[in-house]
């Protein structure tokens, strides 16, 4: 090999030294050898390749080279589908709808249609649309079959053809909570599922990913489940509430923990605007307030005073309390504002010191 | 006594588990002369949407059938229709075109054996199945 070019030299190297790609198997599999695709992908599957764990499951699905075994591809499908795979989730979706390799369970189903629909599988969106038309393992909601067939519609002309004829539902008159149906993190991104009965008019579902020190996301949407970017490490918690129209009132589904073993979730949360005079005092603050269980987000204060404020009327004690545990000021000063898009439950503490 | 059939279907069970991981064909009835999925005919077709895994390279099978009543000729077109009409359904629901076959068989192989003539609705029905 020539030193002229020490850059590919290394390079042809490494490539010799990889074991096989997951291109091996299926290079087999496509050329019908599935004994050989079977030998590569246990190999690959191993190591922990997602494509061959799905290939290994469609092998027993379909009984190519070997017989027939629908709860080993089950099984298969499963191990791909937790690690983000998303044909695997929707093979194991409707493997579980159906009642395949397994007793019937359309809750579950739901959850993993919900999961590979967030990532833009079609017919993941169009099966999920259709639970929701049903109210099959989940609740009966036109509002997110609306939504979930509405995505696959450009694609799919029974989408189309559905959404045409989807009949309304009733406003509710309650605030229902929602219902977490599962969350995962696979490197770095979240695949978070919920689900829910029809809410209020102009009600929405707002989302909130944090870590035990503060916030990662916090997203308002109609949709039913999600894909976002996460802390690949550390302790993470979920949670998703309904807010009324207006940001009149709110009720809280359950915090959800990822990541074993998971401390206690969030008691609340806070944010702090800070003047740079007062940045010392606040980053104080924020320890405090994090040992003692709320997650923290720091920013710069756009007022001139300092203030504790709630966005909802039912966090009222909540500042209260904040507000009287703060030098100077007493639980009187917590006051009620209008805070769009904030989270519920969250109390903004604005610092403004002397002179700053 | 109840213990005792909950024992026998339980040693029973493996076999019968392992025939049924075959799934039966689904099937769609039309009414005499019509060539177009009826209402009742979308539901199968939702099923299909919720029977069929990704990534399956097998090949999907619609075939299509008519009753004896009319034409031979008339028949055959029918049935050729029709199971278009069912795999036109299926390609609307995601499932890939490149693994259908459509076949239409007019009034052979008939599921029910009638005479000439005989109003037969399993004869007039779409079979989708794979292999």
């Amino acid at each position: 090999m020539s030193s002229r070019f020490p850059g590919v030299e290394l390079a042809i190297l490494i490539a010799a030294a990889l074991p096989a790609t997951a291109q091996e198997g299926q290079r087999a599999f496509d050329a019908s050898d599935f004994g050989r695709a079977a030998e590569s992908w246990r190999a690959e599957a191993a190591a922990g390749s997602a494509d061959a764990m799905f290939g290994l499951g469609l092998l027993h699905d379909l009984g190519l080279g070997m017989p027939r075994d629908a709860a080993a591809a089950l099984r298969w499908y499963l191990s791909a589908a937790d690690l983000g795979h998303a044909e695997a989730q929707f093979n194991v979706a409707v493997m579980l709808d159906s009642g395949t390799g397994g007793p019937r369970e359309t809750a579950a189903a739901a959850a993993w249609y919900s999961r590979a629909a967030a990532q833009g599988n079609l017919r993941a969106q169009y099966n999920l649309g259709l639970l929701y038309d049903k109210g099959e393992g989940v609740p009966r909601n036109r509002d997110l079959a609306r939504l979930w067939l509405g995505l696959a519609a450009p694609q799919l002309r029974a989408a189309q053809d559905r959404l045409a004829v989807l009949a309304d539902d009733p406003f509710a008159r309650d605030l229902s909570p929602p219902v977490p149906l599962g969350g995962a993190r696979i490197g770095s991104r979240a695949e978070l599922a919920w689900t829910a009965p029809p809410g209020p008019g102009g009600s929405i579902f707002h989302l909130e990913l944090v870590t035990p020190e503060g916030p990662v996301a916090d997203l308002q949407t109609a949709l039913s489940a999600v894909v976002l970017p996460a802390p690949a490490e550390g302790p993470l918690f979920w949670r998703v509430s309904r807010i009324a129209e207006g940001n009149a009132a709110y009720v809280a589904g359950p915090w959800q923990a990822i990541g074993d073993p998971a401390p206690p979730p969030p008691t609340g949360r806070m944010r702090i605007l800070t003047a740079p005079g007062a940045a010392p005092f606040a980053a104080e603050l924020a320890t405090a307030f994090r040992a003692a269980g709320l997650p923290v987000e720091i920013g710069a204060a756009v007022a001139a005073t300092s203030a504790v404020e709630h966005g909802f009327g039912q966090d009222r004690n909540m500042a209260r309390d904040v507000a009287s545990f703060l030098p100077g000021l007493s639980a009187e000063d917590a006051r009620g504002a209008a805070l769009p898009g904030r989270p519920p439950g969250e109390v903004t503490v604005t610092l403004v010191s002397e002179g700053s | 006594m109840k213990h005792l059939i909950a024992a026998l279907s339980l040693s029973v069970m493996p076999a019968l588990a392992f025939a049924q991981a075959e799934q039966e064909p689904l099937s769609i009835s039309f009414p005499t002369g019509a060539a177009a999925v009826p209402a009742e005919g979308l539901d199968t077709l939702d099923e299909a949407a919720r029977l069929f895994r990704a990534g399956n390279p097998i090949v999907m099978i619609v075939t299509g059938g008519a009753d004896t009543v009319g034409n031979a000729g008339r028949n055959l077109q029918l049935s050729v229709a029709r199971a278009q009409a069912v795999a036109d359904g299926l390609v609307a629901r995601g499932i890939p075109a490149d693994r259908l076959q459509v076949l239409g068989r007019g009034t052979t192989e008939l599921p029910v054996d009638t005479s000439a003539g005989v109003a037969e609705q399993a004869n007039r029905v779409v079979e989708i199945s794979w292999r």
